[in-house]
Formats: structure tokens, C-alpha cells, sequence
């Protein structure tokens, strides 16, 4: 404790640093759960949990389907209801974003429902049955196709101050329509943390709205309360288990499919939410260190007067503990405040890449403030270990020989079993994934990346004294370089810690850096190749992963008769489920793949030799992610799940896509359409004819329809692009956030180092140096080792990224990436550290030249 | 900066005061010291001794009262000249030697000379001089934590002397060594300063030190007896 008093403002410095660590790891937690909770995935019907939950692995159920199911489940009584669903967007939203925000809108069974309040009269809504039962205000408005009745929450009421009987326009597909609000509901009933964006409708009237006549997602099961209901369960399940049109969940399984879908994402974002703790933690170690060398005389004599080797290994672990605790708990605050920003960015990425997310504030979570405080004060304690253990088991009579040198982390100099480490990394870097139940975790690429870390942390100190024979030169040349020089060959443990933490920061900042810079620039490829039609025609909102707007055959062909239309490629996507995990069938435009222009072929079909091809198979390509996942390979034949059963398929190639990472397989849409019985379109690419404007051309499509957007060549290029970074703003965040932690504690550790070296500049003084060459001498200095670090880093970073780009990247999505190096990325990152550096060590340099020597007499 | 004609001491002091506070550590000390003298100044611990040195050195300012140095007043000097004069002119022994732990010996030797901006050669033929002198050439590569007290000390006289400069300001050179050590220093001062004509000014406890001087002043509560 009495560190503290004397030295507040290191005791303040360590607290900070632990105080960011925690705080960026609370916030990007509590942000991921935010997101996740934010699912509008509704699992519970009107206050109500069905018991079982049937879905299809073709995305849908037919009429005859629900026929079956009601036969098989004839001798059980329950409750029956199946459930569509879809997306719609609010029709006053005049922003033209890929990304708006969306209602689910779920379509009910009301007859099947109204049975349910004999069930649970508790849990249910009676007044929200009732109001199935009444007819929708009957209001002609203009341009408006239908009025259908809806439930909405008081949340949403309250939100767009609505009343029973109002209308809500919306658009769902390509539609405009007119909801009347039948009944506004209490928000528990929703049981969902955002119960304004769900709607609620009667099926008959969604599937009228959707053109969609017996549609079906999925069928959800209700069992009567008592004694008798688990066994009732279990018979059903047993009656409905093991028919391959459908397959029996719980509606917590189903959710738990939603979150694992966004797992890995999650879990690089809490990897590199750690990396500001990480480097936080070398400096701390390199604090109590300095402050075990400052104090080892003090420590030598309590040790000579008896004191233990333990109670001073557990005075030292006190504070360091102590350091945990404040800086977890400022952590935990700034981490909640940080965690209502970055759950914005969080949300906007799963928006996109996954599921739809309505978070837009972070919930304060005990057990994730108590895991991160747990956190806090392990690395607090790790930090201190060695530090502590160094200053209990060195011999007093050690200590007192000891000078400057010394101090656990000159231990940090071993560069040989560093190169051991690195060669065990190489190693894992090349052992297979390991396979898991949603797909590959690049096990050796992970361990090969912290193997890497550590070996730089032992290697990067070492390039102090490498780098101190080159610089030898120099050091003939003038004063100034010699004394700034000859601090690298002598290095004490802080200048050698601070190396290693810069290391590891710019190391681990710099491969992210380098695996987006690589991704961007394949991405910006793919465009280049894939994207080349004139004009892209949607849905709206359609830049979610989770929508659900379709055009009807109607609109796209409407659109394709265009007199300035030359060409126009129907897309259609069918979320499916192949061999029990979540993907997609989308459609090709032609029957011939090699004749597919969007396609940027990894195994292209020409190497498929003509023996393996089976004519009598509808020919199927697939990406890389679906490759990997799903372990494929040219000449395949797989079985894809439609309404009407599966369909054989025969794998002819495989191309480079970045959409997502759960997979695409592409039949020809002629086939599609007919296995679906669904003409609807995902989108459209227009291609003109020469001299064609597009932007003439898209305006007057838009005069003519709605529910759609249109967006040029151009536009979309930008907006993908935008998605593309908005997808790793908050990698970026985090990034800079690991990276100032490192160049302030570079900075701290010079400033501190010059203090303590106050003598040796009184003595220059006294030799006639300047107080502009000293200060110039510690610039140097300061920037020797920012420049060192830099130097590792940037072997690590490339090592890294590396990692990411051809082993992580591709075993875990198979996204086959170019390598790209991030100069100007780098460039950037090496003027910031140098200003930085010689703005802190200049001026410090400047000031302890002016102090007296002795003051004694 | 040369000496004058008109003026051959090193240093006028006159009426010099210097205030820690409400203690009074130097009380209008005033002397002449003239070139080439060996001058000891002795008195108890906390007397002014250390500080008039510093004042001296130029590592510290007076209150009041002027110090010439060669005939022009340090306490108007702007701080550069005051570098310049230490870099040239004035050199300093201390008690715990202060040598900079990061560069050799040869380094440490040479590095008063790489301030001057000496030319690599001249700098390496008056080192390899001086270490010889000193008998420090078979250290030269050694780092001050791997050397003895006394070969610390030889190295810093060493470091004192390659300048050349008028005058070696002393403070305590044998305090932190044993007699016999302490003596093969003070030995070694004498002969080095007189061979040079290099005026010095050591302030001491010791008498054995004391005895190398011309002269022997007290100090005794900031008072200078002469």
C-alpha cells in the first residue's frame, strides 16, 4: 500500500491500464449479448412456449405435410399450430439503406390459438384471441392492395404513438399493404427483448399478402398441462422423429441454432476485445518489475532482517491484486458506457451477416461484470507473478551486488528458446481443423498464433542488442547517438518489456490489419469480377441477412420487358438445412454454369472430367465456405431438401463468394423454381443495352413499382464496400485501443526509465551536454525502442496475418483469400508511433536535464 | 575562452550566497584561485563544501555574489556557455564516481571529447593516451558495474583529464574507497595535474587527501576560512 501513496500517479497509471483492458473486454460482451438477445427470433406465441417445434430442412411445409403431421399425431391431443413468417419494412422509412431495420412479421394459426387458452389461461392474452376474431377496418385507401388485420406491442404503439384501429403501412415483399391494428398487446406477451418489431398476423392473411397460398415455416406443438405431459411429449416426439421432411426441435434449440450461427463471430470479437488486457498486462508486469528493482535494496535488507521469501511474494501479489480490483471496477464502468456504442456496431454486423438484431442499448449483466472483474484481477496477478517471485527468491547478498541490471524481465531476453517456440508454432499452424458440430475450429491455427505471441515476446528484446552493432556507427559520429545507442545494448527490463508489449500490439493490430487488407482486396476482385450488371434490382431491406422480401414474378418480369433492357438474371435464395446445419440454394440464371458471369470460379466446371459427370443430375456449384463445411468436392452428388422432398444433385465446381460464411449451393432457377413451386425473386441484375442510361432507366423503374430499390452498378459497388467495413469497425475500435495501450505504456515506461536516470543526465550536464542534446539523446532513445518494437511487430503482423489469411480464414469459412500487405496501414501506424514517441520523450528528456544534481548540503 | 592577460586566477569569487530555505549553506564566501594550484578545501558534513562546488561547476546558482571564471562572471553566462565551459574548461571528480553504466570505459573516457566534437582520430590517440596513464587499458572494454571502486575512479580522472581542462573540481575522489586504493588515486592525481599544470580544487574529510594540495582552506557553516 505504501506504493501507492509514493507513487500515486504509477499506481493511477496501472489502474488505467487494467481499467481500458477490462472495460473494452465488459463492453464487447456485454455488446455480443445484446445482439444475440436482440434476435427477433420468436419462440413464444402469445405468452405461450410450444413444447415442440417441427421445421423443415427445405425452409417450408406444404399443405399435404400438415396433413401427415395431423394423422401421426392423431391419438395425442395437443395443439397444432402451424406458423410463416416473413420481414417487412416500414413503408414511411424513406432511407435507402441496404441496411433498415425490419418487423418479423409471424403469421398464426388464430384458430389453433384460441384453443391455447385453455391451457394456460395465466400465461395467455384473452383479449388478443378476441381480437382475432374481429374484421379489419375496411378502409379503401389509394394504391393500397389489401388491409389485414395486426397485433401490435405497446412498445411499438408507444414508439409510433398508435391506436386500436390506426393503420401501419409496411412493405412486405415487393408490396405495399395497409395493416389495421386490431388489438395492441401487453409487451410481456411478446416475451422477446424487443417487442416492437414484431407483428403479429393471422396466417391465412399473411400467406395472402405473401401470395404464398399454404405456406408454412414451421408447426409449432402444444401439449396439454398435468402429470401427463412429459410422456405426451415424448410420444409425440416419437411419433414425428426420424421423417426426413422434417425434424423435431425444442424452441431452445432453435435459438440456440440462431446464436451458434453467430458464434465464431462473436468469438473473435471477444479474442480481440482481451488484446488491450494482453498488452496491458506486459506493462503492469513491467511496472511492479521496475518497482521490485527500484525497491530491491529495500527488499534485501527485510530479507536480511528475517522477513520471508513468501510474505514478500504475497505483499507484492497484494498489490498487484489491488491494481486488479480498482482498475476491474473503473473498467466495469467505462465498459458499460463503451458497451451502448459499440452495441450499435455489433448489431449492425450481425444485421448484415446474420440475423436480424434489433439491440440498440447494452443491459448491465452481473455474471458477465463479475467474469469480467475475474479477468481484470487474473491478468493484475499474472502481471505481478513472476515480478514478485524474482524480488522472494533472489538472495539478499545478490540483490545488494546487483546494480542498474536485473530485474525479472531481463529474463525476457531469449531469443533461442523464442525460435523454439516459433518452430512449435509452425508446426500447429499446419495441423488440421478440428471438426465441430457447426463446422471447422482451426485448433492449430489459434495455438499457432498465441505460440507466435509468446516466441515474440521473447524474441523482440533481443533485437534491442541486435540492433545495437548497427547502430555502432553512429555512435562514433556523435555524443548524442552514443548515449542514446548505448542504452540498447544495456537495456534495462523496461525498455526490454516495453519492446515486447509494442510487439505483440502492433503483432496482433497489424495481422487483423493485414487479414482485412487481404480480404478487402480479394473482395474488391470479386466485385470487379462478379458485379457487372447495369443495375441491381431488390427488395427493401434486402441488405439483411435475415430478410425475408421476395419479388413476385409479376414485378421482375414487368421489369425485365423493359424496352432498355437487354438481359436480366433472376435470383432466388432458399435458406435450407444440409446434413443438420443452416445454408443456402440460390439460383443460377443459366443451365450451363461455365456460362454463369458472376461466378469466379475456384474449381472451375472445364476440370470436371466428362467421365465423372452424370447428365442424368442437375449440375450444382457450390462456394468454398459450403466446400469446407460441408467437406465436398467436384463430382459429388448430394441430396438438397425441397418442399417436395430431395433432390439429387451432381457438385461440377466451386466458386469464390464472401456473402457468408454458412454456404451457397446454385442450381440452375428454372429447376429451383420448380422444386420450391416459387417464381419470387431475391433480386434482379440488369443488364442494358448499349447507350442505355441506367440512372434513366432505374428512375423509371421506380415510377413504376414499389416495396423495391434500384441501385447502379456504381452504388452498390460503394454500399457493399460499406457494409464490408462496417462489418469490422468494431475490430478496428478495438485494434487502436490495444495499440494506444502499447505506445502509452512505451511512452510511461521511457518517461519513468528517464526519471529514474536522472543522475546519469545530471552527470552529461556536468560533462557540458546541452540541454537540447539531452534531449535529443532520449528522443533517440525512445525511438530505438519504439522502432524495435515496430520492427517485430511487423514480423509478427505479417506471421499473423498469414495465419488468418490462408490457415484461420480458411479453415474455419474457406474463404480462400489474396495476401495483401497493409503498407499504408503500416506507414501510418509508424508516423503516429514516432510522433507520439518523441512528443512524450523529448520534452521529459528536456525537463530532467534541468534538474540539480545534489541538494544535500 | 583563454585566460587574460590582465587576470591569471581561475577563479574571483566574491560575496557568494546560497540559501536552502532559512539555512544560509554558503555565507559571502569570497577567494581567488590561481591557475594551476592545488587547493584542498576541508570541513564537516553539511558545511557548504558540496555546493560551492557546484556553484563552481556551474551546476548551480548562487544567490547573490559573482564568480569569475578566466576573467569573465559565470552567474551572467547563458546556461550554453556555462555547457561550453564544462565541456572545455572545468572537469569533475565525484565520490561515487558516475560513470555512465551504459558505455565502456574507452566510451565513458571519450565521451567528454564526442561532446567537443573531437575528429575520431585525435579522440582515439588521446583515449589510448589517457587509459595508458591511468593504467585502464586493459579494462577499456569493461562496463563500469564489472569494474573495482578504484578502477571506477581511475576511469572517471581519466574522463576528468582528456579535455585538458584549467581546472578539476573534486568532490570527496577517495570517500567511497579503502586507504590503499584511495592513496594509488590520490597518487595519481598529483602526478597527472602537475604533468598537465591543471589546477585543482578538492574538497574533502580527508587529511591523507588533503596533503596532496598547496593549500588547505576550511569550511564551517557556510563560511569560507582562507
Amino acid at each position: 500500500m505504501r506504493h501507492w501513496t509514493r507513487h500515486p500517479l504509477s499506481a493511477l497509471a496501472f489502474c488505467s491500464i487494467i481499467a481500458i483492458g477490462v472495460a473494452a473486454f465488459f463492453s464487447i460482451r456485454l455488446a455480443n449479448q445484446a445482439a444475440i438477445s436482440g434476435f427477433t427470433y420468436f419462440d413464444r406465441t402469445l405468452g405461450l412456449r410450444p413444447d415442440l417445434v417441427l421445421t423443415s430442412p427445405s425452409g417450408q411445409f406444404s399443405e399435404n405435410d400438415l396433413f401427415t403431421i395431423q394423422d401421426l399425431l392423431d391419438s395425442i391431443p395437443c395443439v397444432m399450430a402451424p406458423v410463416l413468417e416473413t420481414t417487412a419494412t416500414d413503408a414511411s422509412q424513406t432511407e435507402d439503406s441496404l441496411n433498415l431495420q425490419q418487423f418479423l412479421v409471424v403469421g398464426l394459426d388464430t384458430f389453433a390459438m384460441s384453443n391455447l387458452i385453455y391451457y394456460e389461461s395465466g400465461n395467455s392474452n384473452e383479449s388478443t384471441y378476441q381480437a382475432w376474431q374481429e374484421t379489419p377496418n375496411a378502409i379503401q385507401i389509394e394504391n393500397m392492395k389489401a388491409t389485414f388485420g395486426v397485433v401490435i406491442s405497446q412498445a411499438l404503439a408507444a414508439e409510433r404513438q398508435l391506436e386500436t384501429g390506426d393503420l401501419l403501412k409496411v412493405i412486405i415483399d415487393d408490396r405495399e399493404t395497409a395493416l389495421s391494428i386490431l388489438h395492441i398487446s401487453r409487451d410481456e406477451v411478446f416475451k422477446v427483448s424487443h417487442p416492437s418489431t414484431i407483428l403479429f398476423m393471422n396466417i391465412t392473411d399473411l400467406q395472402e399478402v405473401m401470395q404464398q397460398p399454404g405456406r408454412t415455416h414451421r408447426v409449432e406443438l402444444y401439449l396439454p398441462p398435468g402429470h401427463e405431459k412429459n410422456n405426451l411429449v415424448e410420444k409425440a416426439r416419437g411419433v414425428l422423429e426420424n421423417h426426413p421432411r422434417w425434424k423435431v426441435d425444442t424452441p431452445e434449440t432453435s435459438l440456440q441454432g440462431n446464436a451458434s450461427m453467430t458464434r465464431a463471430f462473436r468469438l473473435n470479437l471477444t479474442i480481440l476485445s482481451m488484446l488491450a488486457l494482453v498488452v496491458g498486462m506486459y506493462l503492469i508486469t513491467q511496472g511492479l518489475d521496475a518497482a521490485i528493482v527500484r525497491g530491491r535494496m529495500e527488499i534485501a535488507t527485510l530479507r536480511s532482517l528475517g522477513v520471508t521469501p513468501g510474505a514478500l511474494k504475497t505483499a507484492w501479489l497484494m498489490e498487484s491484486l489491488w491494481y486488479g480490483i480498482w482498475g476491474s471496477a473503473a473498467g466495469l464502468i467505462l465498459g458499460w458506457v463503451g458497451a451502448q456504442w459499440a452495441v450499435r456496431l455489433v448489431a449492425s454486423t450481425v444485421n448484415a451477416l446474420y440475423l436480424q438484431s434489433a439491440s440498440e442499448s447494452a443491459d448491465w449483466n452481473h455474471s458477465e461484470a463479475a467474469l469480467a472483474t475475474g479477468l481484470g484481477c487474473l491478468a493484475s496477478l499474472a502481471a505481478g507473478w513472476f515480478p514478485s517471485r524474482e524480488s522472494a527468491e533472489t538472495e539478499p547478498a545478490e540483490i545488494f551486488k546487483q546494480g542498474r541490471q536485473g530485474g525479472f524481465m531481463t529474463a525476457l531476453n531469449k531469443p533461442v528458446l523464442g525460435m523454439g517456440i516459433a518452430l512449435m508454432g509452425l508446426i500447429a499452424a499446419n495441423m488440421p481443423p478440428y471438426p465441430d458440430v457447426d463446422g471447422w475450429i482451426p485448433i492449430g491455427g489459434y495455438a499457432a498464433a498465441l505460440l507466435w505471441v509468446v516466441a515474440s515476446t521473447l524474441i523482440a528484446p533481443a533485437g534491442l542488442r541486435w540492433i545495437a552493432p548497427l547502430l555502432q556507427p553512429m555512435t562514433k559520429a556523435h555524443a548524442v547517438f552514443m548515449y542514446a545507442f548505448s542504452q540498447l545494448r544495456r537495456p534495462t527490463g523496461r525498455h526490454l518489456l516495453s519492446v515486447a508489449a509494442l510487439t505483440v500490439a502492433v503483432g496482433m493490430a497489424g495481422g487483423m490489419t493485414f487479414m482485412i487488407h487481404s480480404f478487402e482486396e480479394t473482395m474488391n476482385q470479386w466485385i470487379s469480377r462478379s458485379l457487372n450488371a447495369d443495375l441491381y434490382v431488390a427488395c427493401q431491406g434486402f441488405g439483411s441477412a435475415s430478410s425475408q422480401n421476395r419479388m413476385s414474378k409479376e414485378t421482375w418480369q414487368s421489369i425485365s420487358n423493359h424496352p432498355e433492357i437487354e438481359r436480366a438474371d433472376v435470383g432466388q435464395v432458399f435458406p435450407i438445412e444440409f446434413r443438420g446445419r443452416k445454408t443456402y440454394l440460390t439460383s443460377m440464371p443459366v443451365a450451363d454454369p461455365l456460362d454463369w458471369e458472376y461466378a469466379m470460379w475456384v474449381d472451375s466446371p472445364k476440370s470436371l472430367t466428362s467421365s465423372v459427370r452424370n447428365k442424368n443430375l442437375p449440375a450444382a456449384v457450390v462456394n468454398e465456405s459450403f466446400q469446407t463445411r460441408f467437406d465436398t468436392k467436384l463430382g459429388d452428388q448430394i441430396k438438397i431438401p425441397t418442399p417436395e422432398g430431395n433432390q439429387t444433385v451432381q457438385i461440377v465446381g466451386v466458386f469464390a463468394e464472401y456473402g457468408n460464411e454458412h454456404g451457397t449451393v446454385a442450381v440452375d432457377r428454372s429447376i429451383v423454381s420448380d422444386w420450391f413451386q416459387d417464381e419470387r425473386a431475391v433480386n434482379i441484375a440488369i443488364y442494358l443495352k448499349p447507350d442505355a442510361d441506367p440512372d434513366k432507366v432505374r428512375n423509371q423503374i421506380l415510377g413504376t413499382q414499389t416495396g423495391i430499390t434500384v441501385r447502379t452498378n456504381r452504388i452498390l459497388r460503394e454500399e457493399v464496400l460499406e457494409i464490408f467495413h462496417q462489418t469490422f469497425s468494431v475490430t478496428y475500435v478495438l485494434q487502436w485501443i490495444a495499440v494506444t495501450v502499447a505506445i502509452v505504456g512505451l511512452t510511461m515506461a521511457m518517461i519513468t526509465s528517464l526519471i529514474e536516470r536522472q543522475l546519469e543526465f545530471q552527470l552529461m550536464k556536468n560533462l557540458g551536454m546541452t540541454r537540447v542534446r539531452m534531449a535529443m539523446a532520449t528522443g533517440m532513445e525512445g525511438l530505438a525502442c519504439a522502432w524495435t518494437g515496430f520492427v517485430f511487430g511487423s514480423i509478427l503482423s505479417a506471421c499473423l496475418g498469414w495465419l488468418l489469411v490462408v490457415i484461420i480464414n480458411k479453415q474455419a469459412f474457406g474463404w480462400t483469400l489474396q495476401s495483401a500487405i497493409p503498407w499504408n496501414d503500416h506507414f501510418r501506424l509508424l508516423v503516429i508511433l514516432t510522433v507520439v514517441v518523441l512528443a512524450s520523450t523529448i520534452p521529459v528528456g528536456w525537463w530532467v536535464s534541468t534538474k540539480r544534481m545534489h541538494k544535500e548540503e | 575562452m583563454f585566460l587574460s592577460e590582465k587576470d591569471k586566477n581561475i577563479y574571483r569569487v566574491k560575496d557568494l550566497q546560497k540559501r536552502y530555505g532559512k539555512t544560509t549553506v554558503l555565507n559571502d564566501v569570497s577567494f581567488e584561485l590561481a591557475t594551476g594550484s592545488m587547493t584542498a578545501i576541508m570541513g564537516p558534513s553539511g558545511s557548504g563544501k558540496s555546493t560551492l562546488l557546484h556553484c563552481l561547476g556551474g551546476v548551480d546558482k548562487a544567490d547573490s555574489g559573482s564568480i569569475q571564471f578566466c576573467g569573465d562572471d559565470m552567474t551572467q553566462m547563458p546556461p550554453h556557455a556555462i555547457a561550453e565551459l564544462r565541456r572545455t574548461q572545468i572537469a569533475s571528480i565525484f565520490q561515487f564516481f558516475y560513470l555512465l553504466p551504459t558505455l565502456t570505459v574507452e566510451e565513458n573516457v571519450a565521451f567528454p571529447l564526442q561532446l567537443q566534437s573531437v575528429p575520431l582520430h585525435q579522440r582515439n590517440n588521446r583515449v589510448v593516451t589517457i587509459l595508458k596513464q591511468v593504467d585502464m587499458t586493459h579494462r577499456k572494454e569493461a562496463f563500469p558495474n564489472q569494474l573495482s571502486g578504484g578502477e571506477q575512479q581511475r576511469t572517471a580522472i581519466a574522463r576528468a583529464l582528456i579535455t585538458r581542462p584549467k581546472i578539476i573540481l573534486a568532490d570527496e575522489p577517495t570517500g567511497n574507497l579503502d586507504s590503499q586504493n584511495g592513496q594509488r588515486i590520490l597518487d595519481l592525481m598529483r602526478e597527472l595535474l602537475s604533468t598537465e599544470e591543471i589546477a585543482l580544487l578538492l574538497v574533502t574529510h580527508s587529511q591523507e587527501a588533503a596533503a596532496i594540495c598547496d593549500t588547505t582552506w576550511k569550511m564551517q557553516d557556510g563560511n569560507l576560512i582562507l
